[in-house]
């Protein structure tokens, strides 16, 4: 059987190369870094392993002409046209949940980053400046702070269980709210939208991307938010109206950790780019070593799953088996 | 008709339907022929049986009779009956007396014992002939009632039962009055920017919960609970309402500063513990104080007292008052605070979780009785209290009331479940009251929260004396089985030290069908007091 991995570009291609060699030994592996080596590889492989860095539209799905099984190396599947996989009658599967801790994390960071002002202190001590008062004016705990946490998938549910021992109140909303179980063992209330957004002095979003959700997050929402709260968005640019986040940044929000731009990379115009109270990362998230193994590892174990005709785990299109 | 008749009779005409009592030999001649209609409870020691009738006196509303044993049993309730009379609780103390024919020759039983029972008593009396008696204990049921309300004690030689009665009561009494100046009152609260009320136990007390909600929606204005208060007159899940006021001076000057006009309704202005130095004066702030209390007036710290009831006093400044809309939030952020604190304890059987759980656990209508020390203000945080009569707890710090209150209460609240919290230090000096329960099959959850010693004594000593902690004595209880000790009389228990075990077990206590004790063992961490 013939395997296109498309491989993100690291430091790490060699071993990850040679890792995929002694996995699928007898099978033939062709490598891609680009969206022009995908689709020459795709004219005669069965197995696609893609990653979000080389988008699989409807062209590439239907000359490939022997494609059976597309396995998302990632979380979120936004880059492989699935409705033109599920016409062809290609099964797309990806690797739900590898990555939530390394997003909570980045998540926690971030508050303390935007509590702390960190980011700027470091930048004032570099240019020589010993601002103390101006550090002693704004730096805040986390304790005894509300934190907001609008979506509770995986992600949401990770963040929520670390955050737990800093001393939060937790609020949540979600269109499926937990088993009462569920949040008393974590501490969380469900909460309206609404109230989400008024009471909170940090909000995180986790919501995965939808068209319907297209800026869910606006004008009206920032409006609820408190006077010198925390906006943190890891999980999609398209759900967030950017002009209303620069308009809070500007007037009410004491800062924002912006992990997803609507255009990545920025230009060097971008308006974010200009505020002193943004926390930006290169939508980089849920992208450390360790979740890079775990998806790797999850998406090998799916692929091996498919060769030996059994079920596969995260199936977005097609049947599991 | 003789005494013992007329006794009978006399309890009859009042609709006393149940007397608590620990006879002794002297209390015979009251016992005897005792009519099925009226049950006698009895309990294993006079501060019980006095407690227990305190609870039923307060969650009936009406006085309770209860039956002591001459000078040794009054000199065991001399402790309950102080709370009793702290707790402005409707008593009528019938307590036994040697035959009168040899006081001459003071024999075993004999006590002079009306000016001892006066100490503590708003009314005490020893009938001077067996005629003398029904319109003694007459007298007794209106004194006890009279304001504040409290213990009236009437002293039974055992002759007196025997001989002729004299009876005439048919006597009614409304000491409820609308207070003056009400409407110079509710001039002041219209005119204020940052008016707030402070409400206690007179408010339950007089089943005045809904003229309090309306007089605070009205005004719109924060509410706070009396420090201390033995009893709770308000929603405490209400977006109003901001929470018990900690029982210090200072503090409580530093919280209630901001406004303008306070208005204390049904509580001492204030009770507080311990002492902490710092100013008693008010800067701007005008307290008033309305109170069915003379005793509270009298050493309030407002600048204008009004006494009366304070159910007719709210009405007339509600009729005076006009209602605004109030904004209700969606979420009470402090019942997600308590969730989300709860979860994070859990592991550790903290106080939080502990008591959070137990609040999950409860029914709506559960009646609390507390006597958890260490851990009542944060039990008046997290319960929630919805309705009138919810919460009781002794108004002077006393232990060894709160389970025989749980019983008397229980008794007179057949329809609602109490549940009695106490600490462990707390419960053991009335542990007896158990058996009772188990006697009459009342379904009391009983919690014992259980520390292992006296933890505010060491918050106290530690916030005094830091660092003293270590060496001072007598502030631990250790090697106490109270499983071993509640089965010893009947009623079922078991230890839980893990949240498992504390949730199932809960479930279990709230289904049966008698007394159901759980020795919870609680983080034994130290409370910051101070």
């Amino acid at each position: 059987m013939n395997f296109t991995v498309v491989l993100p570009p690291s430091s790490r291609v060699g071993e990850q190369a040679g890792l995929l060699q002694q996995l699928f030994a007898g099978h033939h592996i062709d490598l891609a870094f680009t969206h022009a080596e995908q689709a020459k590889a795709l004219e005669s492989t069965d197995v696609l392993v893609s990653t979000a860095f080389v988008p699989v539209t409807r062209e590439d799905i239907f000359c490939a002409s022997r494609l059976r099984f597309i396995q998302v190396a990632g979380v979120g599947v936004d880059h492989v046209d699935l409705e033109a996989a599920r016409e062809k009658g290609v099964i797309v599967a990806g690797v739900a949940g590898s990555n939530a801790q390394s997003v909570a994390e980045h998540v926690i960071m971030s508050t303390f980053a935007l509590l702390r002002p960190l980011i700027l202190s470091h930048h004032d001590l570099k240019e020589g400046k010993w601002n103390l008062p101006g550090w002693m004016g704004q730096a805040q705990e986390l304790a005894g702070k509300t934190f907001g946490i609008y979506g509770m998938g995986r992600i949401g549910q990770e963040l929520a269980k670390r955050l737990l021992p800093f001393g939060v109140t937790l609020l949540y909303h979600d269109l499926r709210p937990l088993s009462p179980e569920e949040e008393r063992l974590w501490g969380l209330s469900f909460v309206s939208k609404d109230v989400l957004f008024k009471a909170s002095d940090i909000i995180s979003v986790h919501l995965p991307f939808t068209p319907d959700l297209y800026h869910v997050i606006g004008p009206q929402e920032f409006l609820a938010m408190k006077d010198g709260s925390i906006f943190i968005n890891t999980a999609r640019a398209e759900l967030v109206d950017e002009d209303a986040l620069i308009s809070a940044l500007q007037t009410k929000l004491l800062g924002a950790a912006i992990d997803v731009l609507n255009s990545e990379p920025p230009s060097a115009e971008d308006p974010l780019l200009k505020l002193p109270n943004v926390l930006l990362t290169p939508h980089g998230a849920g992208v450390t070593i360790q979740a890079q193994n775990r998806i790797a590892q999850d998406a090998i174990q799916n692929v091996l799953r498919f060769l030996d005709n059994r079920p596969v785990d995260n199936v977005y299109v097609g049947e599991s088996s | 008709m003789n005494v013992r008749e007329a006794i009978k009779e006399w309890l009859q005409y009042h609709h006393i339907s149940v007397v608590f009592g620990n006879p002794g030999s002297t209390e015979i001649p009251f016992l005897v022929d005792w009519p099925e209609s009226i049950s006698y409870v009895l309990g294993l020691q006079e501060s019980q049986v006095v407690a227990m009738a305190d609870g039923y006196a307060q969650a009936l509303g009406q006085p309770a009779v209860v039956n002591l044993h001459s000078q040794p049993g009054l000199g065991h309730a001399m402790g309950a009956l102080m709370t009793a009379r702290r707790n402005r609780s409707p008593l009528v103390v019938t307590i036994g007396q040697e035959d009168s024919r040899h006081h001459i020759v003071e024999p075993l039983l004999y006590g002079n014992l009306a000016p001892w029972a006066s100490s503590i008593a708003q009314w005490s009396y020893q009938p001077t002939s067996s005629e003398d008696v029904v319109p003694a204990l007459e007298r007794a049921y209106h004194e006890a009632r009279r304001p504040p309300g409290g213990p009236a004690a009437v002293i039974l030689p055992m002759d007196y039962l025997n001989g002729k009665a004299n009876w005439n009561p048919r006597r009614e009494v409304d000491y409820h009055t609308v207070p003056q100046g009400i409407n110079e009152l509710s001039q002041l609260l219209k005119a204020s920017k940052f008016p707030a009320l402070v409400i206690g136990d007179e408010v339950d007390k007089e089943d005045a919960w809904g003229e309090a909600v309306s007089l605070a929606e009205a005004i719109d204005c924060p509410v706070y609970g009396a420090p201390l208060s033995m009893r709770t007159g308000f929603p405490n899940r209400h977006p109003l309402f901001q929470g018990h006021l900690n029982p210090v001076m200072s503090t409580i000057i530093q919280i209630l500063s901001p406004y303008d006009q306070v208005l204390v309704i049904g509580a001492p202005a204030f009770l507080t513990y311990p002492y902490v130095p710092g100013s008693r004066e008010w800067a701007k702030t005008i307290v008033h104080h309305i109170s069915s209390d003379p005793e509270y007036l009298a050493r309030s710290m407002a600048s204008k007292g009004y006494y009366g009831s304070v159910r007719l006093a709210m009405k007339a400044l509600l009729a005076k008052i006009a209602p605004k809309e109030p904004e209700l939030s969606e979420i009470t952020l402090q019942e997600a605070e308590q969730k989300s604190t709860a979860a994070r304890e859990r592991a550790a059987m903290g106080s939080d979780y502990v008591i959070y759980t137990i609040g999950q656990s409860m029914p709506a209508d559960a009646i609390v009785v507390d006597e958890s020390v260490s851990h009542s203000l944060l039990l008046r945080k997290i319960l929630n209290f919805s309705r009138q009569g919810s919460y009781y707890t002794a108004s002077n710090g006393a232990l060894g009331w709160g389970l025989a209150a749980a019983a008397g209460i229980q008794l007179a609240q057949r329809q609602r479940r109490v549940l009695a919290v106490l600490g462990d230090g707390a419960s053991l000096y009335g542990m007896q009251s158990l058996w009772t329960m188990r006697e009459w099959h009342l379904p009391i959850v009983i919690v014992i929260l259980n520390n292992h010693g006296y933890n505010i004594l060491k918050s106290l000593t530690q916030s005094l004396y830091p660092g003293h902690l270590a060496k001072t004595p007598g502030l631990s209880v250790e090697h106490v089985d109270f499983t071993h000790l509640a089965e010893s009389m009947g009623v079922k228990a078991v230890k839980v030290d893990n949240p498992f075990d504390l949730e199932m077990e809960l479930h279990t206590a709230w289904a049966s069908k008698d007394p159901y004790l759980l020795d919870v063992q609680v983080d034994p961490e130290i409370p910051r007091l101070l």
